[in-house]
This record gives structure tokens, sequence and C-alpha cells, in this order.
């Protein structure tokens, strides 16, 4: 089979996180990595006489990582994750977008409705390069996978 | 051109399912190509409408104005239809719509 010619890199990924107005927010050139973990549920099972394991499957899941930078301008990823985590109790499920490998004609958008589980920012003397801001999310709903089209 | 969508489109808040017809219309040529590329769509390969149930006489109309699978039926001007068929512009709306309902690929069903 020949090489693929079609390999691309990230460089050109483009995210968008909902702000509390629920206007999407490009937080693309204030973060530079993005994880996209999809999970599903499966049962095993074995039965006497045999040797071989069996499984059923129920149920989808996901995590999302963002890792962003620490910058100061507002209506960036620091703030927008920043103002969401500290929204209070009741925090709002928002849009979140990623674009591979890159937002324009037929690339591919994952997008979903999802909750923030955690927020770090490490603050480390030692090191010289800009804060990271890492912010882990969980869907609330399916995740949806799409060709964008315009 | 008439395209089958072999992925979900996303254009703004509307999704375009698997299955379905687009002309794509809101694209350039290269937007076009680059959904080919990546496989989010399909060029037609129309059946001729001489096999379309029930379309016998009907083909034999239309392939005087050199209309002779099911694309070419969709994307033709509906004027052009009316005269080559008699029929009222409601009408070929409706055969219009019959031919895509039968060219659409049912999702299948789960499991």
């Amino acid at each position: 089979m020949a090489d693929t010619s079609t390999a691309r890199n990230a460089c050109d990924a483009a995210i968008w996180l909902d702000n509390a107005a629920g206007t999407p927010v490009d937080i693309t050139g204030s973060s530079n990595k993005a994880d996209i973990a999809l999970d599903y549920k499966l049962g095993e099972y074995t039965v006497f006489g045999g040797c071989c394991t069996y499984r059923l499957e129920c149920g989808q899941d996901a995590t999302i990582t963002i890792n962003a930078l620490y910058t100061t301008a507002a209506s960036e990823a620091r703030e927008t994750l920043n103002l969401w985590a500290t929204q209070g109790c009741d925090k709002n499920a928002r849009t979140l977008s990623i674009y591979l490998p890159d937002k324009n004609v037929g690339s591919e958008k994952w997008s979903g409705e999802f909750r923030l589980e955690s927020l770090s920012i490490a603050a480390d003397h030692d090191d010289a390069g800009p804060m990271p801001i890492t912010a882990v999310l969980k869907p609330h709903g399916c995740v949806s996978y799409t060709i964008a089209a315009t | 051109m008439l395209f089958r969508v072999r992925k979900t489109l996303e254009k703004g808040k509307k999704k375009i399912a698997p299955g379905s017809f687009t002309r794509l219309e809101w694209l350039t040529a290269r937007g076009r190509e680059i959904m080919i590329s990546v496989g989010a769509v399909s060029e037609v390969g129309a059946p001729p409408l001489a096999v379309v149930p029930g379309w016998k006489a009907r083909s034999e109309k239309l392939a005087r104005v050199g209309i002779e699978d099911a694309a070419q039926f969709i994307d033709a001007d509906t004027d052009v239809l009316c005269e080559a068929l008699g029929r009222q512009p409601r009408t070929v709306g409706k055969y219009r719509n019959e031919l895509m309902e039968w060219m659409t690929v049912d999702k299948p069903a789960a499991g």
C-alpha cells in the first residue's frame, strides 16, 4: 500500500468554548493542547466450558483535556476557564467545539455540551515558560462528530 | 451537481445526515473538491430514470430534452421539467421529492 500523503499535524486546530453568556469564544490562541478521549462501557463475561472472553457494550463517555496558557487578556482561555470554575455550585454545561486539523470546509468538528470537572493552574518559580492551565471537561450528553460544511 | 452525504455535515446550526443529498451550492468548486477528498460526500451515480419504478413513460418524455438519469432530473430547471412533462411546478416538485426519497439511503437500524 502506498504511503499516505494526507497526514496533518495540530498546528492549525481551533478550539471554541462558550463564555458565561453562552457566546462561543475562540480560545485557540491561548491554548496549545486538546486531548479527546472517548470511552465505551464494556461488560465482560465467560461461560462454563469456554476459554474465550466475550464483551457487551452499553453506554459511552468522553474526557476532553485542554491545556491553556496563563495570559492576562480578557476573553482568552484563562479568563473563560477561571470564570467558569468560580461560577458557583450550579455551573451550566457549556458548548465546546474542537476543529481538526483546522477550521475550514471539510474539517472534523468534535462538539458537545460539557461540564468542568477540574481546573488546575501550576505556578512554578523554576519554570520560565508561561504558567500552564489544565482543564478537564466531561460531556453532558453525547459528543457529536461532524464535518464542517461552511 | 448532486452529492450524496456520507458523513454528518454541519452547516451553521443545521446538520445534514448521511444518506441524504446536497448540492453544496454554498461552497466554491475548491470547497466541493475538499468535501469529496475527505470522504464527506461523493458524486451521485444516479440510476437511469427508465429503471425507476413507475417512471417509464416520464423517462421517455424527459429523454427528449436530454434528461436521462435521476441526478439530472433533481438538478434540472423546474420550467424545463414542466414543459417536458406537461405538468405544473407543484407536480414536478412532487416528482423531485419522490426521486430523492427513492434514492436516499435509510439510516441503519441501531445494533
